[in-house]
């Protein structure tokens, strides 16, 4: 009989329950679609050099960790349903329904519509995890049909783990209820609201960031003593001058003026509001950050170091703006409404303030944690295509060949262990296995004389190879030849040397001189084909190759000899595993009579490898991302919704009070608009910031790994998918509370 | 003769479909001259709240006309409607119709803003009608800091600020106590009598609608009868309606 009074009241209560399984729906979507990779069943039609093994047990753990975040969401939500139904609660009690009933009662109802949501998310995840699976293809450069399918596996976790969830959260509810005095439910469904008792944290973040402005008083002396010198002689004197008296100044008057509150509150014997004091605070945090950014922008002068440590100033001081802001915004606004009549006077200015400044006072602090996640889940989605896109290009950059062995000479190596060149062992086991070359090279690296080889050092000179081996290297790599003159030679650069670093050294090396014999620099001396990483020396200050004529080498001592061969066809993951096994059995025997390093990397591997890290770090990064969305997009919808029954109160008196319906809509559009901008708008200033420095700190990878045009291009699509979740989310809140309202 | 203000000619209103026909009003005519306290009786459903509801254009007649300061207002374009409200009625309801977001005096100024009143006349008119209805202390509250009667006394102010040509008032005692409604009524009849405002009360209550100079009484959507106060005492008055009262029968016990 109580299941069918629940069914009822489920039904009854629809609309209050929609944003309940709207939000239920995309949690158990999300999970499912990024569980299903791990499946079992999870076949995708790889062709065989590929094994999605690694990545699958690699997701796992981490998705099930993020999605632990979401059940603080069904939390919040279910929360809010709890506060929307209190009344109904009271109803039945009065009616003479057992509190334990009531309580059974709204458990039930929760439950179904918590099946509900996972049947129909389970649907979405599967379509979802055809687009992800996709998406992984073409980051193995294969082509997929999406196809529809479940995965019995995935299916049982997301089931049973929400559920559990679901149940935990029912039986908390429904000790809550049983609890509550009839009184309480029919007072409580106001206000969706933090528990303003005392409040702590702000007088807390207040104090740490005295000391830390303290530091950075100290941080700034240092930087004067350190740059004083060289700064006022620059030509960008005057703003350096306002730069270093900014960065000095202002954390001191930050400290002085909470110094100086404290001193006023000894004084008169009690504590003083910190609202003003709150304002000024915020006022120098923001100039604080400004010009800690002229020191992050840098000088030419200015090392890592100190830009570093600024943006470590600027990141913490974020934090605390992000907080400050909200707490100073509702006294702000009394402030603006007592001061400027003009504004305040106009159009509708007067209830938008209201409205806004209503909600403020009691979810300060929820705004600025959903500020911060905001921004959290911005950086996500900008640090994604750079550590990804890092993943593959730099696998572009080293998976080459199908088999490479470097050898090279350690601090043991002597002059008669140098590096021999005997790769026959490696033909031989390639020959057991069936494995098929179509072209082999062994290269060989000289010192350009002797005297650079020193015994027992740890680091090695840069070293030089012949223009046949390096274009048959080139040749190999599938790319064209090069040439040379006969006093010429050339350069060929890893992908992290900078412009700078060249140029540095193309100044320092003007012509090089091998066995009496001058040689200068090519036409052509940037090379920077992709052949590899084992073409340079493990340990050497500059990753660069010389590039020298043939007749030249003939001489010079051999530092370092690298083997280089392609398969027939291609190799399967399995085979790959298995000759690496063998091969490296080889070497380490070897090893033990020879005292040099020996390097062996595969293709097939590195690039399983290479492609299962990126993938990773795409997918959690991403999914991580949109988690953060969701959960602070859901809240702030929440907050508009929760309450309808005043706001709707409202919106009838200034209807009847005349205020026309375009004014009204215009009213919600800006009201929504104020409440989701205010956070996604210091959110995303401070994205920018951060992102920038990201940009900048990882500027030679985005050139020369991902592509700079490749890079934006995936950024752009991550900010396209951040707009159409907010698009959606203010889209059908906004209808939501259209609706809610109703007027007449 | 007064100016007439307000004509209601023969309106009807019906709820529900064509099974289930509610005759909410059933052909009511009347009309109200300036400067007029009119109270208008009935019983629980009988057709008051529609009745202002129609008048005040919230909602529309089903046939008939209102003409208010000579225009027509059931031929009115919707677009307009809100801009006529503000311009033409004051409202004044039962439940406490300000906005809790707002202090009593930006509540005051809200409704002058948004009938575009330059910002610089703002504060001097609100201060003087908060004067008169004697609300200046507590200006800078917000209602949920003061008591019922101050804020019906705020919504009065509220409703006459902009110096309507009718102020609507639905039960505006319905929701406060005897002493706090007696009050009230005499603040009605101030604005009435000092401030020349055109009032039309709705209420069941015979202890406020004695305060009116004339009352009409609805049964069923119907006027039952009209009495007139002239110059008969407050307390004949009272007595008075409460005899039409009986004879409207026995659906109307509520009374103080
Ligand atoms: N929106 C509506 N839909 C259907 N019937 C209504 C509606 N509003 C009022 N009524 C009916 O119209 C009649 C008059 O209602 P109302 O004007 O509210 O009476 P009063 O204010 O005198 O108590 C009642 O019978 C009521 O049930
Ligand atoms: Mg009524």
């Amino acid at each position: 009989m109580y299941a069918k009074l629940a069914l009822r009241n489920a039904r009854k209560s629809m609309k209050d329950y929609l944003i309940y399984i709207v939000t239920l729906m995309i949690c158990v979507g999300l999970f499912y679609s990024f569980m299903s990779i791990s499946s079992r069943y999870y076949v995708s039609s790889l062709p065989v050099e590929y094994d999605l093994k690694l990545l699958q047990n690699l997701m796992r753990y981490p998705v099930i960790g993020i999605t632990a975040v979401l059940i603080f969401l069904v939390k919040y939500v279910n929360n809010y349903i709890l506060r929307r139904k209190q009344k109904e609660f009271a109803i039945q009690t009065l009616l003479g329904m057992e509190q334990k009933s009531v309580a059974f009662l709204f458990f039930v109802e929760t439950l179904i519509m918590g099946l509900i949501s996972i049947v129909i998310g389970i649907i979405l995840g599967a379509f979802f995890s055809q687009v992800l699976t996709s998406n992984i293809m073409s980051f193995f450069e294969e082509e997929y049909h999406m196809y529809f399918s479940l995965f019995p596996d995935t299916v049982l976790i997301t089931v049973i783990g929400f559920c559990a969830v679901f149940i935990l959260i029912g039986f908390l509810n429904i000790r809550k209820i049983r609890k509550m005095k009839i009184v309480d439910m029919l007072r409580a469904n106001k206000e969706l609201q933090d528990d303003m008792k005392k409040e702590f944290l702000m007088p807390f973040m207040i104090l740490v960031m005295t000391a830390i402005s303290i530091n950075k008083v100290m941080d700034g002396l240092l930087l004067y003593k350190q740059y004083k010198d060289v700064m006022i002689l620059g030509s960008r004197g005057f703003m350096d001058v306002v730069s270093f008296y900014g960065n000095l100044i202002l954390p001191l008057f930050f400290a002085g003026t909470v110094a100086m509150y404290l001193i006023l509150c000894i004084i008169k014997r009690k504590l003083l509001s910190i609202q003003k004091l709150i304002i000024i605070l915020t006022g120098f945090t923001i100039l604080i950050i400004a010009f800690a950014l002229m020191i992050v922008a840098g000088h030419p002068l200015m090392d890592r170091t100190t830009t570093n440590g600024a943006y470590m100033y600027v990141m913490i001081y974020l934090v605390f703006f992000m907080f400050a802001v909200f707490y100073s915004l509702s006294t702000l606004m009394q402030i603006f409404k007592t001061k400027s009549k003009r504004w305040k006077y106009k159009g509708n200015t007067l209830f938008i303030v209201g409205q806004i400044n209503a909600r403020l006072t009691s979810n300060t602090r929820t705004m600025s944690i959903l500020a911060g996640t905001i921004l959290l889940a911005i950086t996500t989605f900008i640090v994604d295509p750079i550590l990804s896109g890092w993943a593959m290009g730099y696998l572009k950059e080293r998976a080459v060949y199908d088999i490479q062995i470097a050898t090279e000479g350690n601090s043991k190596t002597t002059l008669n262990t140098l590096p021999d060149g005997d790769f026959t062992y490696v033909e031989e086991t390639l020959e057991e296995m069936g494995i098929v070359l179509k072209d082999s090279l062994k290269v060989e690296f000289y010192y350009l004389n002797d005297k650079e080889f020193v015994e027992g050092s740890f680091e090695q000179p840069i070293m030089a190879i012949s223009l046949s081996d390096y274009n048959h290297l080139r040749a190999m790599a599938g790319s064209t030849q090069i040439d040379l003159k006969e006093n010429e030679f050339s350069l060929q650069w890893h992908y992290s040397v900078t412009e700078e670093e060249i140029e540095k050294y193309l100044k320092e090396n003007k012509t090089i001189t091998i066995n009496n014999e001058n040689l200068v620099q090519a036409n052509e001396i940037r090379h920077r084909e992709k052949l590899g990483e084992a073409i340079y020396s493990f340990s050497s200050d500059t990753s660069v190759v010389i590039i020298i004529p043939d007749i030249l080498c003939k001489s010079l001592l051999i530092g370092k000899c690298n083997y280089y061969g392609n398969a027939m066809s291609k190799m399967s993951y399995e085979t790959a595993q298995e000759i690496n096994a063998a091969l490296n059995q080889k070497i380490e025997q070897i090893s033990k009579d020879h005292q040099y390093y020996t390097e062996l990397r595969m293709r097939t591997k590195q690039r399983n490898e290479g492609i299962s890290v990126a993938l990773l770090t795409k997918l959690l990064l991403f999914y991580g991302g949109i988690v953060l969305f969701v959960i602070s997009f859901t809240v702030l919808s929440l907050h508009q919704l929760a309450d309808s029954s005043d706001f709707k109160h409202r919106f009838q008196i200034i209807k009847k009070m005349g205020v026309s319906d375009t004014s009204i809509n215009g009213i919600i559009l800006s009201q929504m608009g104020i409440w989701f901008g205010l956070p996604i708008l210091f959110a995303g200033i401070s994205a920018i910031i951060t992102g920038r420095f990201y940009m900048k700190w990882t500027e030679v990878i985005i050139n020369t790994l991902i592509g700079s045009k490749e890079f934006y291009d995936a950024l752009f699509k991550m900010m396209m998918i951040i707009i159409v979740l907010f698009v959606s989310y203010f889209v059908s809140t906004w209808v939501l509370f259209k609706k809610n309202i109703e007027l007449y | 003769m007064k100016r007439e203000v307000l004509k209601i000619d023969h309106i009807q209103k019906y709820y529900g479909n064509k099974n289930n026909i509610t005759k909410a009003i059933d052909d009511i005519s009347f009309s109200v001259y300036e400067g007029e306290f009119i109270g208008v009786m009935g019983a629980s459903g009988s057709g008051k709240t529609t009745l202002l509801n129609v008048i005040s254009t919230i909602d529309t007649v089903s046939a008939g006309h209102i003409y208010l300061g000579g225009q027509d207002i059931t031929e009115i374009d919707d677009r307009k409607l809100a801009q006529f409200r503000r311009e033409n009625l004051g409202f004044i309801f039962q439940e406490f119709n300000l906005l809790d977001t707002l202090t009593l005096e930006e509540n005051i100024s809200y409704a002058l803003t948004i009938n575009k009143v330059p910002a610089a006349e703002i504060p001097g008119k609100v201060k003087h009608i908060a004067d008169k209805l004697g609300i200046n202390e507590i200006l800078n509250k917000y209602p949920g800091e003061v008591s019922g009667g101050q804020k019906q006394r705020c919504a009065c102010a509220r409703a006459i600020v902009n110096k309507p040509n009718v102020i609507m008032a639905d039960e505006p005692t319905g929701a406060l106590d005897s002493k706090s409604a007696q009050m009230l009524m005499e603040t009605l009849i101030s604005m009435n009598e000092e401030l020349a405002a055109t009032i039309l009360m709705v209420t069941h209550d015979a202890f406020s609608a004695s305060y009116a100079k004339r009352i009409l009484f609805l049964k069923d959507g119907k006027i039952f009868n009209e009495i007139i106060r002239g110059d008969k005492s407050r307390k004949q008055f009272f007595g008075e309606i409460l005899d039409v009262m009986t004879l409207l029968g026995g659906d109307l016990r509520d009374v103080r």
